[in-house]
């Protein structure tokens, strides 16, 4: 087991996150009684990502980003009925929290700095400045397939279309 | 009884094109626009095409030996992102479905969604700005750089505010807006050498990133609708270009690069 005094920062963490989630969700215009969910959606997300961040636990910035929109994405269908809003409503200012802006930042000021006249270090440079670009790029696609994945695969729509192909194909009633 | 008048393809046609342009303005993915749409269609029943662009929709309806009833396009300038729009489409849309409402109720009920208003200005800029504030603290910042980045995102997104008024084109917006957040982060530096500001001019300027385009691009690569997915995506990536164009003026100016 993890240490449990451990968890109060991320309890602190999540909190944050679910504020830059509601900023987010005033940004887009979203209805006032997803509001509270938008709030509850970025503290999730910030609740799974850093938890698994835990040195315990130690996984990476990009499975525990892709876990935590997954995470999302799958709560995004029952408060889509609860709260009577269209699941992407409350789950795309959620995972907004997840975005890598430092490491965005990072691979920016790199790659400025390779355009400048280099000397021996240009390849210490050349390393970093891809590997920030490579986190970025996987967060990024990780956040979207994340949250897009759950409501692909349970969607009430696609679950009709499969039992409609079955009956057809195999002729069960 | 109420799905009277649904039956004029006049009718239901001009109301479909709206509801489409209205999404498509909104931020909604392709294959919402398509779904939203589908329930207007099955109360008219006819046989309907729609054709989703970057920056249009076009409805077709047929009857059933294929002859054109309505053929229309709606288009629009930019694509934005309005929540509450879709969310109040959603539900109209069912109730269309549903047989609850009448087309000239449908109008009216679509002229209320559309004109309703934003959050007022400034607690949009207060929350937008706490949560620039939260990005730095979620990223390792501290107290100070935290209270910088909330200054940087409120003077930012007060820019942004205005240009969208004067309707600027939204690359540039994007552009300024970044230049105006980072270079709050750069005076102050400039000002108090000793701080450490490298996580709040990160995350200054993430209310500039394109949430909605990026994720929507995503998905709808993963529903067929490759050109607008990667319209949407080549967009979202214009956004960020804009962005770190911005910052790197700034970085210019004081002289840090």
């Amino acid at each position: 087991m993890f240490d449990l005094s451990a968890l109060l920062p991320v309890l602190f963490k999540a909190f944050w996150c679910g504020l830059a989630a509601l900023g987010f969700g005033m940004l887009f215009n979203s209805p006032k009684r997803a509001l509270v969910f938008i709030f509850g959606g970025g503290f999730l997300v910030g609740l799974v990502k850093f938890i698994l961040m835990l040195p315990s636990i130690g996984a990476g910035i990009i499975s525990a980003s892709f876990i935590a929109a997954v995470a999302v994405g799958l709560a995004s269908i029952p408060i889509a009925h609860a709260s009577q809003v269209p699941p992407v409503i409350f789950s795309i200012p959620s995972v907004i929290p997840l975005v890598p802006g430092v490491f965005a930042y990072r691979t920016m000021m790199g790659l400025m700095r390779m355009a400048l006249p280099n000397g021996n270090e240009a390849s210490e440079k050349l390393a970093s400045t891809f590997q920030n670009g490579a986190i970025t790029l996987f967060v990024i696609m990780g956040i979207a397939l994340g949250v897009a994945l759950p409501m692909h695969i349970l969607r009430k729509k696609t679950v009709k279309g499969m039992a409609s192909f079955r009956n057809r194909k195999f002729k069960l009633q | 009884m109420e799905n009277k008048g649904w039956d004029d393809p006049l009718i239901l046609g001009t109301i479909a094109i709206e509801v489409g342009r209205s999404l498509l303005q909104s931020g909604a993915s392709s294959e919402r626009i398509r779904t939203s749409l589908d329930r207007f269609f099955k109360a008219g029943g006819f046989d309907a095409h729609i054709e989703i662009n970057p920056l249009s929709v076009s409805v077709n309806l047929n009857d059933a030996n294929g002859h054109v009833l309505y053929n229309g396009t709606g288009s629009i300038a930019v694509q934005g992102v309005n929540f509450k729009v879709l969310t109040g489409i959603s539900q109209l849309s069912w109730e269309v479905h549903d047989n609850k409402v009448g087309p000239a109720k449908a109008r009216e009920k679509l002229k209320e969604i559309v004109g309703e208003p934003h959050y007022n200005r400034w607690l949009n800029l207060l929350f937008v700005s706490l949560a620039g504030a939260a990005f730095c603290f979620t990223f390792g910042g501290n107290a100070i750089e935290m209270a910088v980045g909330f200054l940087a995102t409120f003077l930012g997104l007060f820019c942004k505010q205005q240009m969208l008024k004067k309707h600027f084109n939204t690359y540039i917006i994007t552009f300024i807006s970044a230049a105006c957040a980072g270079f709050v982060v750069g005076s102050v530096h400039f000002l108090v050498p000793e701080v450490v500001l490298e996580h709040a001019f990160a995350t200054c300027v993430l209310f500039l990133i394109p949430g909605v385009p990026l994720i929507n691009a995503v998905t709808d690569i993963l529903e067929g609708y490759t050109i607008n997915g990667v319209a949407r995506g080549v967009g979202a990536l214009v956004h960020a270009l804009a962005i770190a164009f911005g910052l790197i003026v700034v970085l210019k100016i004081f002289g840090y690069v």
